[in-house]
C-alpha cells in the first residue's frame, strides 16, 4: 500500500510539472516567426509563414546549402516554390525537427537534404535537448525572459513574418579558394565513417518522408573546404541503402563550372551568389526532369511569389 | 558520447538513472557488482583506455595493503615469541621495513601522479633555466595523456595506505570492496577525498535506496543544478573574455571580474559537489563534505576549513601533522620556544610543516607558476594571521572593540572574502606574470566609466544576466544564513506537507529551466576541478 502510495505521489508530481512546463512552453514560445520576436533561426523557419501547403520543395542542410540554393530563381524560372532552410551549423537532428515542422502545414513533393551535416557530431545530450525542445518550447526559448511582455501570456502564436528571400542568403563577397583545394575530389576508394547517430537521422528522415509521400533527395553542394571523394563514397552507399537519390554537385564539373577564383565568398567553404545560381540552375532542370512537380506561375494565389523575386532582384541589382 | 561536463549532461542523468533502476532490481549481493561497473563503465566513458591507470591503481592499492598488514601480523607475532631487551630493536626493524614499503608506495602512486602532471612543466622550467645559462639544448616535451580525476584517486589510495601504516584500519582483503572505495562513480572525478573508513562499508553494504533517501539526494542535485547552470555558466561569457584579453578592459572590469570568477569557482564546484553527494545519498553513501558555506569565514585559515574540506584534512592529517611531529621539526619547536616564547616558538616549525602544505596544495591544483603563487599567497596570509594574532587581540581590546560582535565579525567576513578574490584572480589568472598585470591594472586604471555609462553590460552579460545573478547570489545567501544557524532545511522541508514540498521542487525546476544559462549561445564551462 505504502509503495502503491509513492507511485501514485510521484505520478502526481510528473503530471503537475509536465502542466506546469505545458503553461511556460505557452509563454515563452515566440508569438511570431520574426526576429523581435525572438524565433530562432528566422530564416530557415521562414516557411511557417507561408500559407498551408503552399510549397512544394523544401532544401534542408546547413550553411552550405542557404549560400547555395535560391528559391526565387527556381520560382521565377519554373513556377515552383521551394523553400530553403538552411541554418548554421545544422546538425542533422535539427534537420529532422525542421523536417517535422515542415509537415505540419506543408505537403512538399520532395525534400533535398544537404549532407555537409552527415560528418557533424551530435551529442547524445543536444539530440535529447533538441527533441524536448520540440515538445516543450520553454527549453529552447528559456532564454527570452529578459524579453518577455504582456503579451507573451495572452496572445496566441501567429506566424506571420515573411522572409523574402525564402532561405537563401545572398552574398557577393568573393575569396578566392586555394590551388591546394582544387583537387579535394581526387578519386578514392575508401569511405568516411559517418556517425550511428547521424546515419540514424537520415534514416528517420528517409521514414518520415515516405511516410508523407514525399521524395527524399541527398545532395552536395559544391564545397572544396567540407567535401571529399571518401565522403561522396560513404554517402553514394548510404543512398544505395535508402534507395534514393544522391547528387553530388562537387563531381559534376561540367554541368555545375564552379569558378573558385570568383564565385566562392570564403576559399570555398561557401558559394557566392554567381556560385549559386549555377547549383540553383541545376536543382532546377531535376525538378524539372522528376515531373513530380506543377508550375504556379499563373495562379493569383501565388502572387506574392513574384512580388519577393521582384524585391530579391531588386537586391541583387 | 560524454562531454567532459559529465556531471551536468544529461548523459551523467541517465547514467545515474539506469544505475539507480538496476541497483533497485537486482538483489543485495549483486547490488555491489552493478555500482561497481558503473563506476568502471562512467570511468571508461570519461578516459576511455585510460581506465587501466584506475585498474592497476586499485590493483597496487589493495596488493600493497596487504603486504604492510602481512608485515604487521609477522611483527606481531614474533614480539610475542622474543625476549623483553629485543623487542626495542625488533620494533625498529620492522618500523623500517614498513617505512620502506610506504615510501615505496608513495613513490608508485605519487610518482605516476607527478610524471603524468608535471612533467611537461618540469622540462618547460628546465628548458628555461636551460635558455637562462645560455646552454643551447631543449629537452623535448613528452605528450602525456593524464586519466581525469587521478589527482582525487591517488590522494584516496594514499589515504588508505598511510591509514593501514598507521593501523588506523585493517588492509581489505576484499578486492571488490576496495575497488568499490576507489571508483565509486559520482566521486571519482571531482572527488570529494574520501577515507576509506568514510565510505567502503556503507558502499559494500549496498542497501536498498530508500524513499526518503531519493526524494533529499535529489533536492541537493538540482541545488547543485542552480547553482552550476544558472550562476556559474552564465558568469562564463565575461569572464572568459576578460581573462583571456585583459588589456581591451578597464580596472574596474578587471576587479569585477576576479569577483566573479571567485562566485563562479564556487558554484561551479559546490554545484558539483551538490551533485555528487546527492548521487551517493540516493544509494545510501554518505559522503564528507567539502563546502561549509566558506564566504562566511572571518580568517583564511578558517575558509580552507570550509572550502575544499576534504583535500585540507587531507593535507593536514597526511602532510602537516606527520611533518610537525617530525622529530627534526620537534626538536626545532623545543629550541625556539626557549628563544622565542611560546607563541612564536612553536610557529617556525609550524611554518615550515605549512609551508610544504601550501606548496602542495598550489602543485595539486595545476603545474603552473600561478598555482605555486596561489599556494605561497594563503601561506603567507596564514602564517601572517598567526603571528599577528596577539597583537591584533591586544589593539581591539585597547580601542574597546568586542571581537565577537557583529560589525566586527562583518568585517573580518568582507576582509577574508577580498583576500581570497585576491587570491583566485592569480589562479585563473593565464600564468603568473598576466595574474600580476591584472592584479596591477585594478589600480592603475582607475576609470569608473564602464560602471557608470553603462558600458559593463555590453562585455557578454547584459543588465538581466546581472540581476538574475544577484537574485541566485542572494538566495545562496540566505540559504547559507539559514544553514549557519545550524537548521538543516532539508529535512526541515520534508517534515512540511506534501503540496509545500511539491512547489519547492517545481520553483526549483523552473528556475533552473528558465534562468539557467544553456542551449543556443552558452558554451557550458567544463568542470574546472576535474582538471586539477
Amino acid at each position: 500500500m505504502k509503495y502503491l502510495k509513492r507511485i501514485f505521489t510521484a505520478l502526481v508530481f510528473l503530471a503537475g510539472l509536465v502542466f506546469l512546463l505545458v503553461v511556460a512552453s505557452q509563454i515563452f514560445i515566440p508569438k511570431s516567426n520574426s526576429e523581435e520576436a525572438g524565433m530562432e533561426e528566422v530564416n530557415a523557419n521562414g516557411f511557417l509563414a507561408e500559407k498551408e501547403n503552399s510549397i512544394d520543395a523544401f532544401f534542408i542542410g546547413d550553411s552550405v546549402l542557404y549560400s547555395s540554393v535560391i528559391p526565387l530563381q527556381i520560382w521565377n524560372d519554373t513556377g515552383y516554390t521551394c523553400y530553403n532552410c538552411g541554418s548554421s551549423g545544422q546538425r542533422l537532428s535539427y534537420s529532422f525537427t525542421m523536417l517535422q515542422r515542415v509537415f505540419e502545414n506543408q505537403s512538399p513533393k520532395i525534400v533535398f537534404l544537404e549532407m555537409d551535416a552527415a560528418y557533424r557530431a551530435q551529442e547524445s545530450g543536444y539530440i535529447l535537448y533538441t527533441a524536448i525542445g520540440e515538445a516543450l518550447p520553454v527549453f529552447q526559448y528559456h532564454d527570452r525572459w529578459k524579453d518577455l511582455n504582456a503579451d507573451d501570456f495572452y496572445s496566441e502564436v501567429e506566424h506571420d513574418f515573411i522572409v523574402n528571400d525564402k532561405g537563401y542568403e545572398y552574398s557577393t563577397r568573393v575569396e578566392a579558394c586555394d590551388d591546394d583545394g582544387l583537387n579535394y575530389m581526387a578519386h578514392s576508394l575508401t569511405e568516411e565513417r559517418m556517425s550511428i547517430r547521424n546515419k540514424l537521422c537520415v534514416q528517420l528522415m528517409k521514414w518520415y518522408c515516405d511516410k508523407h509521400d514525399a521524395k527524399l533527395v541527398l545532395i552536395s553542394v559544391p564545397s572544396p573546404a567540407n567535401w571529399s571523394y571518401a565522403r561522396h563514397n560513404a554517402i553514394s552507399s548510404l543512398a544505395d541503402s535508402l534507395d534514393c537519390d544522391y547528387i553530388d554537385m562537387n563531381l559534376l564539373t561540367e554541368e555545375i563550372p564552379i569558378d573558385w577564383e570568383t564565385e566562392t565568398r570564403d576559399k570555398g567553404d561557401h558559394l557566392n551568389y554567381p556560385g549559386a545560381q549555377k547549383v540553383t540552375a541545376y536543382l532546377t532542370e531535376y525538378l524539372v526532369d522528376s515531373g513530380l512537380l506543377e508550375s504556379h506561375k499563373d495562379d493569383p494565389d501565388y502572387a506574392s511569389w513574384d512580388e519577393c523575386y521582384e524585391k530579391f532582384m531588386e537586391e541583387v541589382g | 558520447m560524454f562531454t567532459i561536463s559529465t556531471y551536468f549532461s544529461m548523459a551523467y542523468v541517465l547514467l545515474l538513472l539506469g544505475a539507480i533502476l538496476l541497483y533497485e532490481v537486482f538483489p543485495k549481493r549483486a547490488r555491489r557488482w552493478v555500482l561497481l561497473l558503473f563506476s568502471y563503465l562512467f570511468f571508461f566513458l570519461i578516459s576511455r583506455k585510460l581506465v587501466i591507470y584506475l585498474m592497476l591503481s586499485t590493483l597496487s592499492v589493495h596488493h600493497i595493503g596487504l603486504w604492510l598488514s602481512d608485515v604487521q601480523a609477522e611483527c606481531k607475532l614474533k614480539m610475542k615469541e622474543i625476549p623483553k631487551e629485543e623487542k626495542k630493536a625488533l620494533s625498529a626493524s620492522y618500523q623500517k621495513r614498513l617505512r620502506g614499503i610506504m615510501c615505496f608506495a608513495v613513490f608508485l602512486h605519487v610518482g605516476t601522479l607527478f610524471v603524468l602532471k608535471y612533467t611537461p612543466f618540469t622540462i618547460g622550467n628546465i628548458n628555461a633555466l636551460f635558455d637562462l645559462a645560455g646552454i643551447s639544448l631543449t629537452l623535448p616535451t613528452p605528450r602525456l595523456l593524464v586519466p581525469i580525476g587521478i589527482s582525487f584517486y591517488t590522494l584516496q589510495a594514499v589515504s588508505y595506505l598511510f591509514d593501514v601504516y598507521r593501523q588506523k584500519i585493517p588492509a581489505d582483503r576484499n578486492l571488490l570492496r576496495l575497488a568499490m572505495f576507489m571508483s565509486f562513480f559520482p566521486q571519482i572525478m571531482e572527488g570529494p577525498i574520501c577515507r576509506y573508513s568514510d565510505t567502503a562499508e556503507s558502499l559494500w553494504q549496498a542497501e536498498r535506496i530508500k524513499y526518503s533517501a531519493l526524494i533529499q539526494g535529489g533536492q541537493r542535485i538540482l541545488y547543485g543544478v542552480m547553482k552550476k547552470l544558472v550562476i556559474a555558466d552564465r558568469l562564463n561569457i565575461l569572464i572568459k573574455d576578460v581573462f583571456a584579453s585583459y588589456n581591451d578592459y578597464e580596472g574596474i572590469v578587471i576587479a569585477i571580474s576576479a569577483v566573479f570568477y571567485t562566485i563562479q569557482l564556487y558554484c561551479d564546484f559546490s554545484g558539483t559537489m551538490d551533485v555528487v553527494i546527492g548521487s551517493a545519498q540516493i544509494f545510501g553513501v554518505k559522503l564528507p563534505e567539502n563546502f561549509r558555506r566558506p564566504f562566511f569565514s572571518a580568517t583564511i585559515s578558517e575558509f580552507w576549513q570550509r572550502w575544499h574540506i576534504t583535500l585540507g584534512t587531507f593535507f593536514k592529517d597526511y602532510v602537516f601533522y606527520p611533518l610537525s611531529m617530525s622529530k627534526p621539526l620537534k626538536k626545532l619547536t623545543t629550541k625556539a620556544r626557549k628563544k622565542l616564547g611560546n607563541h612564536f616558538g612553536p610557529l617556525l616549525s609550524g611554518a615550515i610543516a605549512l609551508f610544504c602544505v601550501w606548496l602542495f596544495n598550489g602543485l595539486w591544483h595545476g603545474a603552473g607558476w600561478n598555482y605555486i603563487f596561489f599556494g605561497m599567497y594563503h601561506f603567507v596570509l596564514i602564517l601572517i594571521g598567526s603571528t599577528i594574532e596577539p597583537l591584533v587581540i591586544k589593539v581591539t581590546q585597547k580601542l574597546h572593540i568586542k571581537r565577537t560582535c557583529l560589525p566586527y565579525k562583518c568585517f573580518q567576513i568582507v576582509r577574508t572574502t577580498i583576500l581570497v578574490m585576491i587570491g583566485e584572480l592569480f589562479f585563473r589568472a593565464e600564468g603568473l606574470r598576466t595574474g600580476f598585470a591584472m592584479f596591477l591594472k585594478i589600480f592603475t586604471d582607475r576609470s569608473f566609466a564602464p560602471v557608470s555609462d553603462g558600458a559593463i553590460f555590453t562585455y557578454g552579460m547584459d543588465k538581466p544576466d546581472f540581476i538574475i545573478i544577484g537574485v541566485a547570489v542572494l538566495i545562496l545567501f540566505v540559504i547559507g544564513l539559514i544553514q549557519e544557524k545550524g537548521v538543516h532545511i532539508r529535512e526541515a522541508i520534508a517534515r512540511r506537507n506534501i503540496v509545500l514540498q511539491f512547489a519547492i521542487f517545481y520553483a526549483l525546476i523552473l528556475f533552473i529551466i528558465i534562468f539557467g544559462a544553456y542551449g543556443t549561445g552558452y558554451i557550458p564551462l567544463d568542470p574546472i576541478y576535474a582538471n586539477f
